[in-house]
């Protein structure tokens, strides 16, 4: 039990300098560590080995960098990174350009192809008499010409081009968008 | 006679005096860096990278250095940086926890090539080795550097009260330490 305790179990009032010796104890403490010291052992550069004329070296060493990096580090750094940007910049505009003549764009031959054809060749094509799906093939084509942003023209579409836009669409989209079950 | 730091950075702003300026600064700072850094990392060869390190970033850097602290504050700085760079990167290179980096500076103090101080000494060091990276920056910087907890403050970008906080522990730390070896 400290001083503190006893004097409450005492119910004695606790002295004014009680505090001023914890105080006076904490700060004998405080000072004792920062004053610490274990004899002989500050001055602790002469126990460790350095080679001799290891200063000369050492500032040789340094011009020596310094002469291998004449260019600032951080302009080496922005110069890389120029160069990487433009690297990336052309494998993308290069992936592109090989994309687009793997894959011509499929809409545009779509449109071009319905244009070019006849109005009675076109009404042969989407066979609406004989299609029993025909309805769910026009909203799949419809939903395939809105994503291309292409005007809905259900009497311009021949078969081929109904079956193309729904290869078009994905399966989740079939699934999602047109509600089938 | 010691250079003033004034005339230092005087003297680097001017393309015609820069060299001059810089060798004046290597000259004043050399000692300090390399041994803040020796402390740190116990091995000369690594010690010696990273002064020359220092010094490097700061001939690229001492133009943009805004006088808002003193010059060796901010060269301590880099060098403090750069000691704890140093030791990150060898944990990362060999995938060691941090006690295991610790152990092989230790293993370095035993085998005696690194330094051949009295029994003490040895002692000592392998008890500041068991500290944590920034206690032990802050214990080596006030014990042996006698460098104050202001300047301290802006060394490490750390209160004051932190610091003392540190050294405190460091220094209770290091007392149990030797008391496990019965040197006190």
């Amino acid at each position: 039990m400290n001083l503190k305790d006893q004097a409450n179990q005492r119910k004695e009032e606790v002295p004014e300098e009680f505090f001023q010796s914890q105080f006076d104890q904490i700060l004998n403490k405080t000072v004792a560590i920062s004053n610490w010291e274990l004899p002989g052992t500050r001055k602790v550069e002469a126990c460790f080995t350095v080679p001799e004329g290891y200063w000369l070296q050492m500032e040789n060493g340094i011009r020596a960098k310094l002469k291998a990096n004449s260019e600032p580090a951080f302009e080496i750094s922005r110069q890389w990174k120029l160069a990487s940007v433009f690297a990336s910049f052309l494998i993308i505009g290069v992936s592109i350009v090989v994309f687009l003549k793997i894959n011509p764009d499929k809409t545009e031959n779509w449109n071009a192809k319905i244009e070019k054809a006849s109005d009675s060749e076109i009404m042969a094509a989407i066979d609406l008499e004989k299609s029993e799906n025909q309805e769910l093939a026009l909203q799949m084509v419809a939903l395939s010409l809105k994503k291309n942003d292409i005007l809905f023209q259900p009497e311009k579409l021949k078969k081929e081009d109904i079956e193309k836009s729904i290869d078009d669409l994905t399966e989740n989209e079939i699934y999602n968008e047109l509600d089938i079950n | 006679m010691e250079i003033d730091d004034k005339d230092i950075l005087e003297k680097f702003k001017h393309e015609e005096s820069r060299q001059l300026a810089f060798n004046m600064l290597i000259r004043k700072y050399q000692k300090r860096v390399y041994w803040l850094a020796r402390k740190m990392v116990i091995d000369h060869d690594d010690a010696n990278d990273i002064s020359q390190e220092v010094f490097v970033k700061v001939w690229f850097h001492l133009e943009d250095f805004r006088q808002d602290s003193g010059l060796f504050t901010w060269i301590y700085r880099i060098t403090s940086n750069e000691c704890l760079r140093i030791l990150k990167k060898k944990r990362q290179r060999f995938f060691l926890p941090l006690g295991d980096v610790e152990g092989e500076l230790s293993g370095k103090i035993q085998a005696g090539h690194q330094m051949n101080g009295d029994e003490i000494q040895k002692k000592l060091q392998l008890a500041i080795l068991k500290l944590p990276e920034k206690q032990r920056l802050v214990f080596n910087m006030k014990y042996f550097e006698e460098i104050t907890y202001e300047e301290m403050s802006v060394i490490l970008e750390t209160s004051v009260g932190a610091l003392k906080a540190s050294y405190h522990h460091a220094v209770q730390k290091i007392q149990t330490e030797l008391k496990l070896e019965e040197f006190i």
